[in-house]
């Protein structure tokens, strides 16, 4: 009788044992997200320091990447850990606690997605993303609404850079042409219009195209055309 | 049936149970922050967050509103003798300081401007003020690269800021300075001392790499890093308490976005969301029917001001200077959930494409973008 009830507070204690055990590996298993990957990154460009957005890379913009894990609102320790960062799916760069990886992208290249994998245990996450690779853009500010200027006025156009691979303006060269005659070229990117010019009549559209050079690298030449109307 | 068998059944209830409740507690404890329902309280937190200022809140909502009874603006001012790059707000001698687009730093008094007797800045790229406009953080270019100061617009002096700063901001207490800083290879945020004439940091989120995002301090315990907007790249925004050291995404996939905290209300765009008058949670506090960027917005108390553009403009253009906008004024009751616009067009002769609006008791601040100078409404 005794060995009976001994025998039966065995079980239990064995089935207590097992089922604890297989419960709190299962709230482990269900409670424990995947890590995320925040994936930022920065493009080393020239742009107007009173543009507050984000810089866009060119072709052949060095862009800098970074990468973070979380799990449960933590960030993880990745400096044991592989990761591994592919352009286009070609592999750039592989090793453990490789946060950070550079790639620039060269006309050849058809798309821009940039992916890491990051090894934890026996799980393999990965993220891709888009950078968006843009053309060098030239904007020509002209300060009047709907660029309806007045006659016998002295306006100011300006020719301002984006996404150049330029570190300052002294590595531009402008140029102009108002209503089809060249003017200056230089690096000066402002330029002034006498609207009372006897060539300027009122009531017409004049036709101003810009036109900027990127001396650090020859293949960055880009045209912008705009037009002003002359009123009364 | 078998003790055993019912000892197992009671044990799997339990568990179950147990189960429920951990998962519901474990669910709710991390999101908490981002999906607290603060609409019905954001009125009452908005109040309470105008610091120093507060003892005068009623009397001046009162008076505002008493002027919002008839026409608001009766007058328009050129502030700048020149067109500035930024300017700011001294609360202490209501007086407007700028920047002009050669780097001098002037203040104006009695309607005339007044140079500053510091060195030209180059390249000023941020200028950001505390609330009350005593200190503000500038980030320039010196002999040796960028730099970042403090400058004290009482004592109208500028003090160096460590060279290895990327980013700073201020903290909630609009002492300390709040930055991101690259040493030894690594991103770490910091908290500068301001007893200490910000020689001396100490580290708070040590090694972070997140690249190109703007730093907000929300509250004591809340910082947030929003990705800066870029034409169609979709960015996010993530907020690290520095309480419980937990890291959330509070958005993502936001196409055209653009957020301008203020000390009332949060303003921010998306493609997705359009033009949002919003609490600290980021959630609508009202309705609104004008489309407009949250640079062209500020608040007083409860009231907001946002300047609205009347054509279509996309956020990318106008911050390149593509396109202009020419605004019209809109007035925002917070409390009373009233929008209306104020008709400024017998003060106002020239268009106005409204860019870093600033609300104070007495006048409305902008820069008109058209000729750069700095204008108020009073």
């Amino acid at each position: 009788m005794k060995n009976k009830n001994k025998l039966g507070r065995q079980h239990k204690i064995f089935f207590l044992f097992v089922f604890s055990t297989l419960f709190f590996s299962g709230l482990s298993f269900v409670h424990a997200a995947d890590p995320e990957l925040v994936i930022t990154w920065k493009a080393d460009n020239f742009y107007p320091t009173s543009y507050t957005g984000k810089a866009l890379p060119s072709v052949g913009t060095k862009v800098y990447l970074a990468i973070e894990a979380v799990q449960d609102g933590k960030f993880l320790d990745l400096s044991k850990t592989l990761i591994e960062w592919r352009k286009n799916g070609e592999r750039i760069r592989k090793g453990e606690g490789q946060k950070e990886a550079l790639v620039v992208f060269n006309e050849t290249d058809q798309t821009s997605f940039v992916s890491v994998s990051v090894s934890l245990g026996e799980k393999t996450i990965e993220k891709n993303i888009l950078i968006p690779v843009v053309s060098p853009k030239l904007v020509l500010e002209v300060p009047y609404l709907n660029n309806a200027v007045p006659k016998n006025t002295n306006i100011s156009v300006l020719a301002m850079p984006y996404f150049f691979n330029a570190k300052s303006l002294n590595d531009f060269s402008f140029s102009w042409q108002i209503g089809g005659l060249k003017r200056g070229t230089g690096s000066d990117n402002k330029i002034i219009i006498n609207t009372g010019n006897p060539s300027i009549a009122a009531n017409q559209l004049i036709t101003i195209n810009g036109y900027i050079q990127n001396k650090r690298s020859l293949m960055e030449i880009v045209k912008t055309q705009t037009k002003i109307f002359i009123e009364e | 049936m078998k003790p055993i068998y019912k000892f197992f059944i009671v044990f799997l209830i339990l568990g179950i149970i147990a189960w429920i409740v951990y998962f519901v507690v474990s669910k709710t404890g991390i999101t908490e922050p981002q999906l607290s329902e603060e609409n019905t309280t954001s009125t009452e937190q908005i109040n309470t967050e105008g610091g120093a200022t507060q003892k005068t809140t009623q009397e001046i909502v009162e008076k505002i509103n008493n002027e919002n009874k008839g026409t608001l603006f009766t007058e328009i001012k050129k502030i700048s003798d020149v067109p500035a790059l930024f300017y700011w707000y001294y609360e202490k001698n209501n007086r407007i300081f700028y920047i002009t687009e050669t780097g001098v730093i002037k203040k104006e008094i009695d309607g005339k401007s007044e140079i500053i007797q510091i060195n030209q800045l180059n390249n000023v790229s941020v200028v950001r003020p505390n609330d009350d406009g005593s200190f503000v953080l500038l980030k320039f270019i010196g002999n040796n690269g960028m730099v970042w100061g403090v400058f004290s617009s009482m004592d109208e002096k500028i003090t160096p800021l460590n060279s290895s700063i990327i980013d700073a901001v201020w903290d909630v207490n609009n002492q300390e300075v709040i930055a991101s800083i690259l040493q030894s290879g690594k991103t770490s945020i910091v908290s500068f001392d301001s007893k200490k004439n910000y020689s001396e940091f100490s580290v708070i989120i040590p090694n972070i790499n997140l690249f190109d995002v703007n730093l907000f301090k929300k509250s004591n315990d809340e910082l947030l890093f929003i990705e800066k907007f870029g034409n169609e790249y979709p960015t996010s925004v993530w907020e690290y308490n520095l309480k419980t050291k937990i890291f959330t995404t509070i958005r993502k996939n936001l196409l055209d976005f653009s957020f301008k905290p203020t000390l009332n209300a949060y303003f921010f765009t998306s493609k997705k969301d359009g033009f949002v008058i919003a609490d600290t949670s980021l959630e609508r506090i009202m309705p609104v029917t004008q489309k407009t960027f949250p640079e062209k917005c500020s608040t007083i108390f409860t009231t907001a001001f946002c300047f609205v553009p009347q054509n279509e403009i996309s956020l990318f253009n106008w911050l390149t200077g593509s396109t202009f906008s020419n605004d019209v004024l809109y007035k925002y009751e917070i409390n009373q959930q009233t929008e209306s616009l104020i008709d400024i067009t017998n003060i106002t002769k020239e268009p106005i494409d409204a860019n870093d609006v600033f609300a104070t008791p007495s006048s409305l601040f902008f820069i008109n973008k058209y000729n750069r100078f700095i204008y108020a409404l009073k």
